[in-house]
């Protein structure tokens, strides 16, 4: 089997994001990163399958060189190559122009029998690039896919988390998947690996080398302003008898046009 | 730059590979590790698959090819959830020193690799009822006959006996040398004559299944000697290995696991209305623990970055070991005194923390054997 693995690479979880009201942006300088946790659970999932049925698991992200810190820790786990597609100087990046960037990238590094992707990133919770990425490869897609039942060299069979419940969906390969929690604990990236990842020189593609174009690779979305919610009041208490606040609390209810 | 305290982002990858594994797979299993004071097979091997085992050994012997410095790390990180887990660390990387170093090819083709996969179990059987750190006053003797030695004699307080699958034995193939007579061998344990006495009932570090081992015309194959003829030197040219510096880095992190119990409660507990952490007498307590906590992991980064630039490391291996054991047992003291109450019952772990301290005064040379040591080396210095 021939499995690509997306991942992105996000703010660590551990601290609170925080916002620069000059660029209405997220702080990133200085945080913190990690790889989007379900990623590497999609990872875990894909290693798994190339354990059993042999076969490479390959990693791929788009951003900065920064982002190789990711590729590499996808290496230590486990995938025998990494790949970093590089985003176009100046462009903005959203859903889509990432899945369009990583739609060419799988095109010139295939042929893959699965695509794997985490079933959304933490940070912007979009959970679309997945999906866009299989349209934009004609590719079958299964969504929210919580366990792999079988695989064929030419179909797979999974569960996914359905609206009303599970469902076990037969799909024909190649085929895009995206992962949740439990489809594996990430396992621990070895010693050993992790100072061969660290040897590796993870080559970085233009939009050139992926057949991209870069007048395209830019944000379709334009982000106007991000704010953080007005922290929460704190509650009114009501003291007395409970008849008396019970006519207090509907009252204050009604007030609020609450009820 | 004459200095820099910054760890590489290799460092720093592989102590954040221990601290997440200590955190996940271990600490959670720590009480009843040593409750049971069962040796934990599955921890084992994991640490094996990771990588854990043999990190100083060089890469061509199958070994991680690491530096001290980053083995230290470890230890403190798997010390900070088990003392008696960061020892089998620390005991299979002297093992394997002691064969990597010594060990003819044959040997090191046997016994490297199942030792690192964390497959085998090794064990160091030198002390005695009436020798420790004065390895000269051994008493288990070698005979060679023909093409075997045949090992008699009783070892005590043996780590790690009860599931070692090898153990290097210590033993005089002429007592009326003395530690001249001294020299190393490998023998396995289902060898006939070679035989365990029970567990120890230890205080602390539980789950190390302690135990003497005995000897009883033990017949080895002379190719089972490990080393050359060299004698006492030999000893202690294996003794020379990262071992030390590892027992001072689970004082450290043990030291480091009270502290940060310390200081976590002391901020969440309340007493005559406030915060215990805002009476001077409780920060001035954790303001000195942290303090030693630094200084002992000075010591002991400096004696491995000597260690790691092929200089001499035995003094500052010894007060690093001296100063980390001493402070441990002081400061997981303090940790208690903040605690009060709850450190003494044994629902919560620092009461293990104050059982697993003491013996970081004791193993691998007692404080006053490390003072010999350091004393030895600064007499040298002046010379």
């Amino acid at each position: 089997m021939n499995i690509m693995v997306c991942i992105k690479q996000v703010l660590d979880n551990a601290s609170v994001p925080k916002l620069d009201p000059a660029t209405g942006r997220v702080v990133t300088e200085g945080v913190e990163t990690i790889a989007n946790p379900f990623d590497l659970n999609a990872l875990e999932g894909a290693l798994r399958l190339t354990d059993v049925h042999g076969g490479e698991v390959s990693v791929i992200t788009v951003g900065n060189e920064e982002c190789k810190t990711v590729l590499k820790l996808g290496l230590a786990m486990g995938a025998a190559h990494a790949y970093l597609v590089k985003a176009p100087d100046g462009q903005e990046q959203d859903s889509w122009s990432v899945s369009y960037l990583l739609s060419r990238a799988i095109t010139s590094l295939g042929p893959f029998d699965l695509v794997l992707c985490g079933k959304q990133a933490i940070d912007d919770d979009s959970a679309q690039v997945g999906g866009s990425i299989a349209r934009l490869l004609n590719m079958t897609q299964v969504t929210y896919v919580e366990e792999i039942q079988e695989v064929s060299s030419e179909s797979i069979t999974v569960k996914r988390a359905g609206n009303s419940g599970s469902e076990i969906i037969a799909a024909r390969l190649p085929a895009l998947l995206t992962c949740e929690k439990s489809l594996g604990e990430p396992r621990y990236p070895t010693l050993k690996r992790t100072r061969m990842a660290n040897r590796v020189d993870i080559p970085a593609l233009d939009c050139t080398e992926i057949g991209a174009d870069p007048d395209r690779a830019g944000a379709l979305v334009k982000v106007q302003m991000v704010y953080a919610p007005e922290p929460r009041q704190r509650g009114e208490l009501l003291r007395g008898e409970p008849e008396e606040i019970t006519r207090l609390a509907v009252a204050r209810l009604v007030e609020q046009k609450i009820i | 730059m004459g200095m820099d305290f910054k760890l590489t982002e290799e460092q720093i990858q592989i102590r954040d590979i221990a601290r997440k594994f200590a955190v996940q797979e271990i600490a959670p299993l720590a009480a009843e590790i040593d409750e049971s004071s069962k040796f934990n097979w599955p921890l084992h091997k994991k640490m094996g698959e990771l990588g854990l085992i043999g990190m100083t050994v060089p890469e061509e012997m199958g070994g991680g090819g690491l530096d001290t410095l980053s083995w230290c790390l470890v230890i403190e990180e798997i010390a900070k959830a088990s003392t008696a887990v960061s020892n089998y660390l620390t005991l299979s990387e002297s093992m394997l020193n002691y064969i990597s170093h010594l060990g003819s090819e044959d040997q090191r083709e046997k016994y490297l690799a199942p030792i690192i996969d964390g497959e085998l179990v090794c064990s160091f059987a030198m002390t005695e009822p009436n020798a420790g750190s004065d390895a000269g006053a051994i008493q288990a003797t070698a005979k060679l006959e023909g093409d075997h030695y045949v090992l008699n004699g009783q070892k005590m307080f043996i780590t790690m006996a009860l599931q070692a699958g090898l153990f290097v034995v210590v033993a005089n193939v002429n007592p009326g040398l003395g530690k001249d007579g001294i020299r190393t061998f490998l023998v396995p344990k289902n060898t006939p004559g070679l035989s365990l006495g029970k567990q120890l009932d230890l205080m602390g570090i539980r789950g190390t299944e302690a135990a003497p081992v005995y000897l009883e015309d033990c017949r080895i194959p002379k190719e089972n000697l490990l080393g050359s003829a060299d004698g006492f030197e030999n000893v202690m040219k294996g003794m020379d290995g990262p071992g030390r510096l590892g027992a001072a880095s689970q004082a450290l992190g043990l030291a480091e696991a009270a502290f940060d119990a310390a200081m976590a409660y002391a901020q969440e507990r309340s007493q005559f209305g406030r915060v215990i952490y805002t009476f001077q007498d409780i920060k001035f307590i954790l303001a000195e623990m942290s303090t030693e906590i630094e200084a002992a992991r000075g010591l002991i980064c400096k004696a491995a970055w000597r260690r790691d630039h092929g200089l001499s490391y035995t003094k500052e291996t010894s007060q690093a070991k001296l100063f980390a054991g001493k402070m441990c047992v002081r400061q997981v003291s303090n940790a208690m005194q903040i605690l009060g109450g709850y450190s003494y019952s044994k629902e919560y772990p620092m009461e293990r923390f104050y059982r697993d301290a003491k013996i970081h005064q004791i193993w691998d040379g007692t404080d006053q054997v490390q003072k010999i040591i350091i004393a030895k080396e600064l007499l040298k210095e002046m010379k």
